[in-house]
């Protein structure tokens, strides 16, 4: 081995632990703040409470427990009814305002989303969208788009353009129906017990599987996974891997600040 | 950095699962470096501290334009540079060189910090100037490249890879490729 590579593995090798001293003082320090925090935290009602308040759920939740349990991997074509599971995260997802998201594109960069949801419509009311390439942020009235390799900043100032992204909202609504107009799409539902128990949802079509799967509990998507089988978008979303519902929106999420020396192009 | 971006987010829930996670990740990493940098076990221990404390106290605010890794370092440099600076001002500078050498060599400090087969290589860094010293335990123990290790010195990447090189030079050189058995 040549000697320079000996004082490379030599430094890998130095370790000096912390003493337990020390990590019972940062142990303190840490009981200390996140009880002030947590004191401080106001209190919010769960989400899933919301759900049982609903009609549907009302009537039919008992009977959709046991029959998932009896159930166990149901194919359904798009002559049947959606299973009654979907009907409820369906419901779940009228209660969404906000969700934060983490989430990979097709070439593997990973990326952060914040959006305000409209309860009313679904729709997406403001977008916050920001990878390693890319930064959106999008409201009812203008677009911002930074692009960081190239400094350039692409403003459009046009009413409506975040309603042509997909209703996040209503996005399990949206994937259900797609269902009823293309003969050749599948949907599939199944439950997977185990530590974690959540429902599988899958569409089926000859270009896409979208797969989400559904917290059991809340009937909310945990994470949305789409494979396309032609031609995948470099730079586009390829999955969301974690879900967050209803946190606060940190403050000034949707203000677009244009990054120094940046080129502003007006479309 | 998916899971930097997580670990930001519920650190900033005030998760204290999340905080003791990331404190047991990155101690003994940021613990070495500090104690690499310093040479005072001590000191070192007083570096981490207050980089974790004052982390910790920004839990709800912290937005991270870097990874989590490159902050707590950032932080801890800045510290521990700091902390030899005041340690300099108030070293007797008359103090002849050999004699300060014997004095590390010997020093129960070095034996107590380091374990047997990393003592030659500590000991051969004493004799680095202190900003040579930093980039190569950046750069070969950290892993950080040398574009961020300039950012964090605040100099222009070749004069890092300047520093870089007569500090591999001169550790060539007193350890003659010897270190690992």
């Amino acid at each position: 081995m040549r000697p320079t590579d000996n004082i490379r593995n030599s430094f890998r090798k130095l370790k000096i632990p912390t003493s337990s001293g020390l990590d019972k003082k940062i142990h303190n320090e840490i009981v200390q703040v996140t009880g002030e925090i947590n004191k401080n935290k106001p209190a919010t009602p769960a989400l899933w409470r919301n759900i049982m308040k609903s009609k549907i759920t009302k009537i039919a939740s008992v009977v959709m427990i046991i029959g998932l349990v009896a159930i166990g991997a149901t194919l359904i074509n798009q002559t049947s009814t959606p299973a009654y599971a979907v009907e409820q995260t369906i419901e779940a997802m009228r209660n969404i305002k906000t969700a934060h998201c983490f989430g990979t594109t097709f070439d593997g960069d990973n990326v952060e989303m914040w959006i305000e949801v409209n309860p009313q419509t679904g729709a997406n009311e403001k977008l916050y969208f920001d990878s390693s390439m890319v930064s959106r942020i999008a409201t009812q009235d203008e677009v911002y788009t930074y692009q960081k390799n190239s400094n350039i900043v692409i403003h459009v100032k046009k009413s409506g353009l975040i309603s042509n992204e997909i209703r996040f909202g209503r996005f399990i609504e949206d994937m259900v129906a797609s269902t009823t107009k293309n003969n050749d799409a599948k949907i599939n539902i199944t439950e997977i017990n185990g530590e974690k128990p959540f429902i599988l949802l899958t569409l089926e079509t000859d270009e896409m599987l979208t797969e989400s799967k559904v917290d059991a509990v809340t009937k909310l998507p945990m994470s949305i996974n789409v494979k396309s089988t032609k031609n995948p978008q470099q730079g586009e979303g390829k999955s969301i891997d974690q879900i967050f519902y209803n946190e606060p929106l940190p403050e000034g999420i949707f203000d677009f600040v244009i990054p120094e020396g940046a080129r502003v192009i007006e479309q | 950095m998916l899971e930097d971006r997580l670990l930001i987010w519920k650190f900033n829930k005030g998760k204290r699962e999340t905080i003791e996670r990331i404190y047991a990740k990155y101690k003994d990493d940021l613990m070495t470096l500090s104690a690499a940098l310093l040479y005072d076990k001590s000191s070192a221990e007083d570096v981490v501290h207050d980089v974790f404390v004052k982390f910790i106290r920004s839990c709800g605010q912290m937005r991270l334009n870097q990874s989590l890794k490159g902050y707590l370092i950032t932080c801890v440099v800045n510290t521990a540079r700091n902390k030899n600076k005041a340690g300099q001002r108030r070293k007797d500078t008359s103090l002849d060189k050999a004699v300060q050498f014997s004095s590390n060599l010997h020093s129960p400090d070095l034996a107590a910090m380091f374990n047997e087969n990393s003592q030659k290589l500590a000991l051969a860094l004493t004799e680095l100037p202190y900003e040579q010293r930093e980039v190569l335990l950046l750069h070969l123990y950290s892993g950080l490249k040398f574009k961020a290790i300039a950012e964090m010195q605040n100099e222009l990447i070749s004069t890092i890879q300047g520093r870089y090189r007569y500090g591999l030079n001169k550790l060539r050189s007193l350890l003659n490729g010897e270190v690992e058995k």
